[in-house]
């Protein structure tokens, strides 16, 4: 089960690298932050840590749910531009991203080899934090450099909870505020630019 | 002086078939030519020195025919000398086959001490001792695979094969190139044997780039010949796959995988000898009828040339690797091969065979298009050209030599078994272990791949059910006596004319687009609009050119640097006593030191040291400071 | 051995209904009144019944082609997985004689749209060539990788095995290459994001501008070939990426089996009312995701084991 979702997981990243429509974008972000929370209620159950079921509900309401809402409302109150071609043609991403993939899996070996459980979760969230890299880095339109920014720290999620079996909670629930700080300062910032015109 | 071990016999044989109905074809296309008694001492004279070379014992005799290969060859692309181009490849062919000779030579000199007349075997203890055996491997590889036409050697091949006579083109893509690969498995296995895992490596990886850049360009061209002479270099890219991950195994120690690899590399070597020579007489006919390389001006041939046609169809679909035919079988080993990587324990090497089948794969595809495309454009539709209306079927005896030919395609997908063993033993001879009892278990019927999970192919039952199936379907069709009505063709109501045809430049368009980025063409764009609208126009012309990416790198930035070092050397011509003093300390220099990295033990650290006291006494006192 | 001939009948009948049930379902999706599910095999005996008509400046080709577009696939029904416990199925047959029988018929057919020479012919060859060549790696490697978890590269036995053994320790690379593997169901068959088969619009054509100048039993045939291709892809995605249920009696089994077919054309007729058909050069962005699914299916398997 747990494979299964993280294997979702990584699908849904990489098909949102390949995505051309903003919309689009946001829901695989959508989806890719719901089975980050579903790993979480999985994982949680399996060890019998409640702080780590309540972080999973927390992610999957505030980042499944909320915060693509709130993006799609932005771009529909900014006007952003809802095609989004990445700059990365995809010649070269059919052989970009599966050489990333083994790179980090190499990469990653002896850092997999400290760990015992989950030792290969390690592999795939080192991964995804380079794809999501490459999603920021193959857009030039701010909404998908957020949703890449987002992306990371769902993959930096994925390596707290799979490779440390859950951060502290308090921990967790401050990077939930900053994140939707982030949010704030950000519609905020785009508010003053609109002023400005 | 010669020697006859089941490897040479079995090139002996590949170099008879081939032959064979070549002559048929020969005799039928030498009215056509102007010099007939040049053309048939070459012609000859090439034949005999390719056998020379596969059955010759030692270096002397091997490199005295392998040249005269090179030379008649050379000669042969000269024989119909109409347009300056024809020169300018045939320069261009005997400057790179030299190229290669030299590194054949100094591998030659190194493995025999000078002593040119000495058998494979003492070659091999000589290697032994010689402390830089990956230089050797260079050599060998520059030597071989500049005649074989892989990547980045192969710039020469679409050059020249289109330029030399039909029966010429298809000897010299046919065999010439095999003969290189003799050359390879002979001087691999004799004489350096044990090898680390890096050449198989480095001959995998050059395998899968020329797979993939010759089927690149191959669809990009639209002269026919020149088409075909970018297959090659895609072939022998299929065959270097198979020879790679035979090496691969062999030095990880899976022998049995091994063998099945290289059997998998010379089944593809007999293959592509009978499919390219077809395709290149069938090429060769369609030109002689019409006058033209050019694509764009052939169309609706089938009607007039129907045996040429079905010749070309039986090496069109065993080219692209298409079931049940030879070539699929061959691909299919090589497939197996590849897929067999999964027992290899070093992850990295496992993850980047995969890219290795990615491109072999990938060529598969990209072939199957590509002959879509010239036989579709070559011999379906309207005639484009006046020359294609009044075409006709050639004359008997290069009809014979094609009909030969497209019988050993058959013959080699039905009696493959036959074929296997036989290479099977050629491999025993050379010291790996018997696979045809694992490859044929239980009767002929079944081909097994060697893997733990390998596949089964069953060519013959294959090739019985589709034929049964369709003849049943035919046989249905004629007994329930549909009705059938000529008309014209429909297309939506437009009336068809030549000019509304689909062009091989059209068909080939959204692979070109697609790969834009590699072929970087040259377009040009014409266009008489009425009126100034962008959509109503009444004449365009739109012309694209693609030149080999490879060419523009390698050769003309060579080209280049020896341009800027002539001009050096021209300025250093007005000499004073100073400079020729500094000169010679220079080259004393280098003398000395070449001494010691090449005799004593070699290191990185003083070899750097070495370079830059020469850079530095070459600055100082050549160069001198700029006035 | 009569369950086995028995369920390649069952398959080539259930074919036709399958396009048909697509069609249907889109239909009502879209509000329509839906046409029955039986419509394919009615728009089959009306063709049956017209006379052929060549054009003239066809040759040998367009006699031959179709039949040769049309015995591929149906050689290739008789070596799909079986869909019943201890039934026959035909063990010397692999993944790639598969690829390469779907490719032979793929060859013909382009030959085909090159022989009418009219535009819309070349157009469809020129389109369908570009496609199947990027197909091509996806699909071997997907393959490979089914094949390595099923244990066995044979497709009747990788069918079986992963029915006994499903492969729960390996789920991410098999949710990998089912993702993949149901990209090419859709590419090769050519339903909506890459081709739309209820148009005629030069636009949108691949698959019908190739087949435009063939009418009475050779467009028959065709049809046919289109339907069992689809058949083909969607029993092979059901035996292998959903292997369950055959380890019931008989008629349980064959009914699951079908089941998991019609499921699987549910999904197809879902994803053609919600997407959008793609233009021709964003096509490699869909198949690109394939060959990355596929590779990332086989480096999963290799480097984590998962």
């Amino acid at each position: 089960m747990v494979d299964f979702l993280i294997g979702l997981f990584l699908a849904s990243l990489i098909v949102a690298l390949f995505t051309t429509r903003l919309y689009k974008l946001f829901l695989w972000y959508s989806i890719n932050s719901l089975m980050l929370g579903m790993l979480a209620l999985v994982i949680g159950k399996n060890i019998d840590d409640d702080a780590m079921i309540i972080t999973g509900i927390i992610t999957i309401i505030v980042k499944a749910i909320g915060i693509p809402y709130i993006l799609k409302n932005l771009s529909q109150k900014f006007h952003f531009i809802r095609q989004i071609t990445p700059e990365i043609k995809v010649q070269y991403a059919i052989m970009l991203i599966p050489a990333i993939l083994v790179f980090t899996f190499y990469l990653s070996a002896p850092i997999t080899s400290m760990i015992n459980t989950n030792a290969n979760y390690v592999a795939i969230s080192i991964s995804s934090l380079f794809l999501s890299l490459l999603l920021m880095i193959e857009h030039k339109d701010v909404a998908s450099k957020i949703i890449g920014f987002l992306s990371i720290e769902n993959s930096l999620f994925l390596l707290g909870i799979s490779a440390t079996n859950g951060m502290p909670m308090l921990v967790e629930l401050g990077i939930f505020f900053d994140l939707l700080m982030a949010i704030v300062v950000i519609n905020l910032l785009f508010h003053k630019e609109e002023m400005k015109i | 002086m010669f020697q006859f071990d089941t490897l040479s016999l079995i090139f002996v044989a590949l170099i008879i078939l081939a032959t064979i109905p070549n002559l048929f074809y020969s005799s039928g296309y030498l009215p056509h030519i102007e010099r007939k008694i040049h053309y048939q001492l070459h012609y000859f004279t090439f034949i005999f020195s390719m056998l020379g070379v596969v059955v010759s014992a030692n270096a002397l005799v091997f490199l005295f025919f392998w040249e005269l290969m090179s030379l008649t060859s050379w000669q042969l692309i000269l024989t119909e000398v109409k347009e300056k181009s024809t020169i300018k490849a045939a320069r261009f062919y005997f400057l790179m086959t030299h190229f290669g000779f030299i590194f054949l030579l100094l591998f030659f000199l190194i493995v025999t001490d000078g002593n040119l007349d000495i058998s494979f075997v003492d070659m091999k203890l000589i290697a032994s001792h010689f402390a830089y055996p990956t230089m050797l491997f260079f050599f060998l590889l520059l030597g071989f695979l500049s005649k074989a036409g892989a990547v980045p050697l192969h710039v020469w091949l679409p050059y020249a094969h289109p330029e030399a006579p039909s029966p010429v083109s298809a000897l010299m893509s046919g065999v010439m190139l095999k003969v290189a690969i003799y050359g390879m498995f002979r001087f691999l296995f004799d004489v350096l044997y044990p090898w680390p895992l890096e050449w198989g490596i480095t001959i995998l990886t050059l395998g899968a780039l020329s797979s993939l850049v010759g089927v690149l360009y191959a669809l990009s061209e639209h002269d026919i010949k020149a088409l075909l002479a970018n297959h090659s270099i895609e072939n022998i890219g299929i065959i270097l796959i198979g020879f790679g991950m035979g090496m691969i195994f062999d030095t990880l120690g899976f022998h049995i995988l091994s063998t099945f690899s290289f059997i998998a590399a010379l089944f593809h070597t007999f293959n592509h000898m009978s499919f390219k020579s077809l395709l290149f007489m069938s090429a060769g006919a369609v030109l002689h009828q019409t006058h033209t390389k050019n694509m764009e001006k052939y169309g609706g041939l089938i009607k007039a040339m129907p045996v040429t046609a079905l010749t070309f169809l039986i090496a069109a679909i065993s080219i692209s690797a298409l079931p049940p035919s030879n070539g699929f079988l061959s691909e299919w080993m090589i497939f197996q091969s590849m897929l067999s990587s999964s027992h290899i324990e070093n992850i990295s090497l496992k993850l980047s065979i995969l890219f290795a089948i990615f491109a072999l794969a990938m060529t598969g595809g990209l072939a199957i298009a590509c002959f879509v495309k010239a036989y579709g454009i070559t011999f379906l539709g309207l005639h484009r050209s006046t020359n294609a209306k009044y075409a006709h079927e050639v004359n008997f005896l290069m009809k014979s030599g094609m009909v030969l030919m497209a019988f050993i395609v058959i013959s080699l997908m039905l009696f493959t078994p036959f074929y296997i063993e036989w290479f099977d033993k050629a491999l025993i001879g050379l010291g790996h272990a018997s696979v045809y009892a694992k490859i044929f278990p239980d009767g002929i019927w079944n081909m097994h791949s060697i893997g733990i999970n390998g596949g089964i192919v069953s060519p013959l039952i294959l090739l019985f059910s589709l034929l049964g199936i369709t003849l049943l379907m035919m046989f249905s069709y004629k007994v329930f006596g549909v009705k059938t009505r000529i008309h014209n063709s429909w297309a939506c109501g437009y009336k068809t004319s030549p000019k509304t045809q689909y062009t091989a430049t059209g068909f080939a368009g959204p692979i070109r687009r697609f790969f834009n980025w590699l072929y970087k063409p040259n377009e040009h764009f014409i266009k008489q609009t009425i009126a100034g609208h962008e959509t109503k126009f009444s004449s365009s012309h739109y012309k694209v050119h693609v030149k080999p990416l490879f060419e523009k790198v390698f050769y003309e930035s060579v080209t280049n640097v020896i341009n800027f070092i002539s001009y050096w050397v021209y300025r250093l011509a007005h000499f004073e006593q100073l400079h020729y003093a500094a000169m010679i300390f220079n080259i004393m220099l280098m003398v000395l030191f070449s001494y010691r990295v090449f005799s004593n033990e070699f290191s990185w650290a003083t070899f750097v040291l070495e370079f830059i006291v020469m850079m530095v006494s070459i600055k100082i006192l050549l160069i001198g400071d700029k006035k | 051995m009569i369950l086995y001939l028995f369920s390649i009948v069952l398959l080539a009948l259930i074919a036709p209904i399958l396009l048909s049930y697509i069609k249907a379902t889109k239909m009502v999706l879209l509000f329509k009144r839906p046409i029955s599910v039986f419509q394919g095999y009615r728009n089959f005996a009306k063709l049956m019944h017209k006379e052929t008509i060549i054009s003239e400046e066809t040759s040998a080709i367009t006699t031959y082609a179709p039949f040769l577009v049309l015995s591929p696939l149906i050689v290739t029904m008789f070596f799909l997985p079986p869909i019943v416990h201890g039934g026959y199925y035909v063990s010397f047959v692999d993944a790639f004689t598969i690829t390469g029988l779907i490719s032979l018929s793929t060859f013909f057919l382009m030959l085909l749209g090159l022989d009418s020479a009219s535009a819309f012919g070349g157009i469809g060859s020129s389109r369908e060539a570009f496609i199947s060549a990027l197909v091509e790696p996806a699909m071997v490697l997907t393959l490979f990788s089914i094949s390595l978890m099923a244990g066995n590269l044979g497709m009747g036995q990788a069918g079986v095995n992963l029915a006994e053994h499903f492969p729960k320790e390996h789920m991410a690379s098999f949710l990998f290459a089912g993702i993949s593997f149901f990209i090419l169901l859709i590419a090769e068959n050519g339903r909506i994001p890459i081709d739309n088969p209820e148009t005629h619009l030069e636009l949108t054509m691949v698959h019908e501008a190739m087949i435009l100048d063939l009418s009475g039993v050779y467009l028959a045939i065709i049809e046919t070939a289109a339907s069992i291709k689809f058949v083909i892809f969607a029993s092979l995605f059901a035996s292998l990426f959903i292997p369950f249920g055959i380890e019931f009696s008989a008629p349980i089994a064959i009914l699951i089996f079908i089941a998991k077919l019609f499921l699987i054309a549910t999904l197809v007729a879902f994803l053609e009312v919600n997407t959008a058909k793609l233009r021709l050069f964003k096509i490699p962005n869909l198949l690109g995701l394939a060959i990355v699914f596929a590779f990332l299916s086989l480096i999963t398997f290799y480097v984590l084991g998962a």
